[in-house]
């Protein structure tokens, strides 16, 4: 403790004066000679403790009052360590949350103005040859500067030119993120400020990303040198938002004059009922449909639009209403890649000259149906080319999006170098087995090299059985590829017989690996596997009539182009963004070096290199912080459309109520304020200590009420004596 | 011998001239009065006859209704007494307490006393006086010559206040020294134990006396309108003091004085024992007064 006029502190001595008064008066006594001593007596017997008391009690008010007022006078300052930092410079970290829920506009601009504002405020407030930096809480996590920086001036002009981003807060590794900046920064008093609109989405309060927080306020104040962590809450809470949630192709691979239903779903997160709602439906940036629709408080309603392409390449919808002033929600852009054909490269493992006896015989027809079938009028969106294993190498992948092993024994390491490549780029690849799958070879080679969704056991025959043969269980399909097997119009899956097949041994514990339908032994029919950006699906039998009736079913043709599709919709690099994910396009080899020009949201345009990698021209842009279109040109004027978009789960504007942040913030160990005279105070308090006059001046108050009401009571006693 | 207009003013003897002292039972006594005697025994007024008992005198045969009944008849008679009063003075330490008047409770106390005994010899009935603290100091036994009153007066004069009081201690030994009923007069502030003392005033009413206690205060005593830091002084043992805060003690106090009185008042009441309080502020005619009126009352 320490005392702004520590002089007045003498002013404690007045505290002799009602010791004195008392002193002088019983020295200045008069002397009666008294008769009724007994009573004196008995009443000194009775009285004396509760009088002695009320006397010492009386003279420690009176003592007290000038000792408090000369405290109270001489303004005491409560500190501990922080007076060494009275004067010191400050590390300042600002964990600024840029999310775009902070984009809500309220009374006097939008959330986020008012937290780079503030942020702006605090680095303006620092002493000279303060550092500070600014880490940004949106995904993914990134600081303003690679290492912190002695231009405040700067930094508060940067600040303040600052545009909202539109990601999601990530909190927990914000913090994590800042606390890593904290340690190299240069100044031991250390300040990390956290500003934040508090919305319940990103600050839950559940137990695993609340335990998370502490944890992580708990590590900072286990540092070297500690940050005060402050966390200040910025930002009205909007009442009103209206958000287009997902936007969903009925095609997994949409050929050209193919009519696909885009179905939207919008959620209502406000408190109003929308009796019309506008949602316009725009192709290629062209208004095509409208609808008005009601969803009331805390609905959510889907809208469907139908529409065709009638040319091959990328296309853009985009679903849109315009209900409220959070707009970036009120969007949804989905890149949806029209294709002419679709090739898709089949390794045959068992080829024969004989109609129908080869490998690939009935797959080729149940890919391109209509070429086979001599139709003339109608187009196969699969185009099939069928090799032999010896001829598949790089250049015959080319721009195949899906190969198919078909009973393939083995391959050679460089083929299986190129597979991999192939799949890790999003490639799809089909494996079905039969007799000439070496088994070893699988397990050994392409288990390893990830290509192969599980470990091959022996091969089940049941054809000596007295069923000689075993089903696919018939279900409710979920996946993707499957779904439309859940209605029997479709195929029935069960309806081929199967006598031969490959046992596998599935590894439960990884997550990348599903099984999508299983025999009715128990044993997996097809499996999924994730590997890189593409997937592999493996068939436990094979795709002639040897070991199955399959391929003589009807749901042979619709499976088979399912699975083909399911696969194919997956080779690109993804061009469906969240925000700041890099938008990467792939060209010809031949392309490398050449340029593409890249046009964002705002219309303005870059040009970017194609780099040679993987055998590839590939082309990344990185900046793609705002949600929007973003169109790549590539060198033969061929575009792609990247879309960006915002995660919904921002698009709920409910904060934390107050009594949650404070919560949150003891949780965390720190302070939490609502504005910029209350960090100052706080900031005052930490770096001078607490200046307790006023409550030592409500204590002089109180005490010389009692003393006065002890007085009264006393006085009391004796006027009803 | 100093005369009573020594002691007492002459408009105090002029008033206390008119008072008449009724006594409420009557007194044993050999000198005629104006109190009836239910005893019976020699005297001129003849009350009744009754037949002989055996053990009853010879000479109070009536000798003239045997003549004429042949019966043996004894004659009684109702005779006139006097009233023998005594009146005791507490002449302890503790009655020389004096308050804003300057007289002492024992001053007042002796004032009272001297008109008693004007009242009573008046009466022509007899009175005595005795003085004490732990202790008898003096002790006059009742006569009703008017020699006997300046005596009394001398005894008055002289007395001068004691150490110590122990009263119950002296109102037993008091008792059996009153060898015939009457009245007695206590003058005290009776500060003792109320229980004590009560236990020794029913040995006086066992004894048949009648009881009436002027209690003597000083307004102080029942006021105790002291405010600085005093040091009060124990007027019966010399050297022990007590110092006080008046200001914050007087609610206590003027509590205990307030008990001590009504223990005494009801103590008296279950004796039926009269007790007058009696303040040094107050003229003796005044106090007179209201306890002849009280007697009248209850006569």
């Amino acid at each position: 403790m320490s005392f702004m006029n520590l002089a007045l502190i003498g002013g404690a001595a007045a505290a002799a004066i009602p010791i004195l008064v008392h002193l002088i008066s019983k020295s200045q006594h008069r002397e009666v000679k008294w008769g009724a001593m007994h009573l004196i007596e008995l009443t000194l017997k009775s009285q004396q403790r509760r009088l002695r008391f009320e006397h010492w009690l009386l003279m420690l008010l009176r003592c007290a009052i000038p000792v408090l007022l000369a405290l109270c006078m001489a303004r005491p300052i409560l500190k501990g360590t922080a007076a060494l930092w009275s004067n010191a410079k400050t590390s300042l970290l600002v964990v600024l949350d840029n999310s775009y829920s902070l984009d809500f506009k309220g009374a006097g601009g939008t959330n986020f103005e008012k937290a780079r504002d503030t942020a702006a405020e605090l680095v303006q407030e620092l002493q000279r040859g303060s550092d500070v930096n600014i880490v940004l809480m949106s995904d993914p996590q990134s600081s303003l500067y690679d290492t912190a920086v002695f231009n405040t001036e700067a930094v508060a002009g940067e600040l303040k030119s600052m545009q909202a981003g539109f990601g999601q807060a990530q909190v927990s590794t914000s913090l994590e993120h800042g606390a890593e900046q904290l340690m190299q920064m240069n100044h031991p008093h250390r300040e990390m400020v956290l500003i934040s609109d508090f919305q319940r989405i990103s600050w839950p309060t559940e137990e695993g990303e609340a335990a998370l927080r502490t944890r992580v306020g708990q590590q900072l104040q286990r540092m070297e040198m500690p940050p005060n962590l402050t966390l200040f809450h910025v930002g009205a809470e909007g009442r009103e938002n209206v958000c287009v949630e997902t936007v969903a192709s009925s095609h997994l691979l949409l050929g050209v004059n193919q009519t696909v239903t885009i179905q939207a779903s919008l959620r209502n997160y406000g408190e109003r009922n929308h009796d019309a709602l506008r949602v316009i439906f725009h192709a290629d940036g062209k208004p095509v449909d409208e609808q008005q629709i009601p969803l009331g408080a805390g609905e959510r309603r889907q809208v469907q639009f139908r529409h065709a392409f009638d040319a091959p390449g990328s296309h853009v919808v985009e679903v849109v209403t315009d209900a409220d002033s959070l707009k970036a929600d009120n969007v949804f852009r989905a890149s949806i890649p029209v294709w002419d054909k679709v090739p898709v490269l089949v390794i045959n493992g068992a080829p024969s000259t004989e109609p129908l006896k080869g490998e690939t015989d009935f797959l080729q027809i149940a890919l391109q149906p209509y070429r086979e079938g001599r139709e003339p009028e109608l187009v196969d969106l699969l185009e099939t080319r069928i090799i032999h294993v010896a001829d598949f190498n790089a250049a015959a992948i080319g721009e195949t999006r899906v190969v198919v092993l078909a009973n393939v024994s083995q391959l050679q390491r460089s083929q299986l170098n190129e597979l991999q490549t192939f799949v890790k780029d999003g490639g799809g690849l089909m494996i079905f087995g039969g007799d000439q799958v070496d088994q070893r070879w699988y397990n050994d080679q392409l288990l390893p090299y990830g290509l192969l969704p599980a470990r091959l056991g022996e091969v089940a025959d049941k054809q000596q059985d007295a069923e000689p043969f075993t089903r696919v269980v018939g279900q409710r399909f979920d996946h993707p590829a499957l779904q439309i097997f859940s209605n029997p119009r479709n195929g029935d899956l069960a309806s081929a017989e199967m006598r031969q097949w490959h046992r596998t041994v599935e590894d439960p514990d990884n997550d990348l690996v599903r099984t999508l339908a299983r025999l009715e032994t128990g044993d997996a029919f097809l499996i999924e596997k994730q590997y890189g950006n593409g997937r592999v699906l493996f068939c436990a039998t094979a795709c002639d009539d040897a070991w199955s009736s399959l391929p003589l079913r009807p749901v042979f043709v619709p499976l088979t182009q399912r699975l083909c599709t399911y696969l194919a919709s997956s080779v690109m690099p993804p061009r469906n963004l969240g925000v700041s994910e890099k938008a990467v396009a792939h060209f010809p080899a031949a392309q490398a070096g050449r340029e593409v020009v890249v046009t964002d949201t705002q219309n303005e345009q870059r040009a970017l290199p194609i780099e040679l990698r993987g055998g590839r021209g590939v082309a990344t842009y990185e900046d793609t912080a705002r949600p929007g279109l973003y169109t790549m040109q590539g060198p033969d004027g061929e575009a792609i459309h990247f879309v960006v978009n915002t995660r919904r789960s921002e698009s709920d504007l409910k904060q934390l109520t107050s009594e949650e942040r404070r919560a949150v913030a003891a949780d965390m160990g720190a302070e939490l304020v609502q504005d910029l005279d209350e960090y100052r105070q706080l900031d005052q308090t930490r770096r001078f200590g607490q200046e307790i006059w006023k409550p030592i001046f409500a204590l002089v108050l109180f005490v010389l009420f009692f003393e006065l009401w002890l007085e009264r009571r006393m006085a009391r006693q004796r006027v009803s004596g | 011998m100093a005369p009573l207009t020594d002691m007492l003013q002459p408009e105090e003897l002029q008033s206390i001239a008119n008072l008449q002292l009724m006594a409420k039972q009557a007194v044993e006594g050999a000198i005629t009065g104006m109190h009836r005697s239910p005893h019976k025994g020699f005297s001129v007024e003849f009350a009744q006859h009754r037949e002989y008992v055996q053990g009853d005198e010879i000479r109070r045969v009536d000798w003239k209704v045997f003549a004429k009944t042949d019966r043996y008849y004894v004659r009684e008679y109702e005779e006139e007494t006097n009233l023998r009063a005594m009146v005791l003075v507490d002449a302890s330490g503790s009655m020389a307490y004096a308050g804003e008047s300057g007289q002492t409770k024992l001053q007042h106390a002796l004032k009272l006393a001297a008109c008693l005994a004007h009242i009573i010899m008046k009466q022509s009935d007899s009175i005595g006086l005795m003085t004490f603290d732990t202790r008898i100091r003096a002790h006059i036994p009742p006569r009703s010559s008017t020699r006997h009153l300046r005596v009394l007066y001398e005894e008055m004069l002289n007395t001068q206040p004691g150490g110590e009081t122990d009263l119950s201690k002296v109102f037993h030994d008091i008792v059996p020294r009153l060898q015939k009923r009457g009245m007695i007069f206590i003058l005290s502030d009776c500060f003792t134990d109320v229980k004590e003392l009560l236990q020794s005033l029913a040995h006086f009413r066992h004894a048949s006396h009648e009881v009436v206690i002027f209690h003597v205060m000083d307004r102080d005593e029942v006021e105790f309108p002291f405010d600085a830091w005093t040091r009060f002084e124990n007027l019966e043992m010399a050297g022990e003091f007590r110092m006080v805060d008046p200001a914050s003690f007087r609610a206590a106090y003027l509590d205990n004085f307030a008990k001590f009185t009504s223990a005494l008042k009801e103590g008296c009441q279950r004796h039926r024992i009269e007790l007058v309080p009696m303040y040094t502020h107050e003229s003796l005619t005044d106090c007179l007064a209201r306890f002849l009126r009280q007697r009248q009352g209850v006569a």
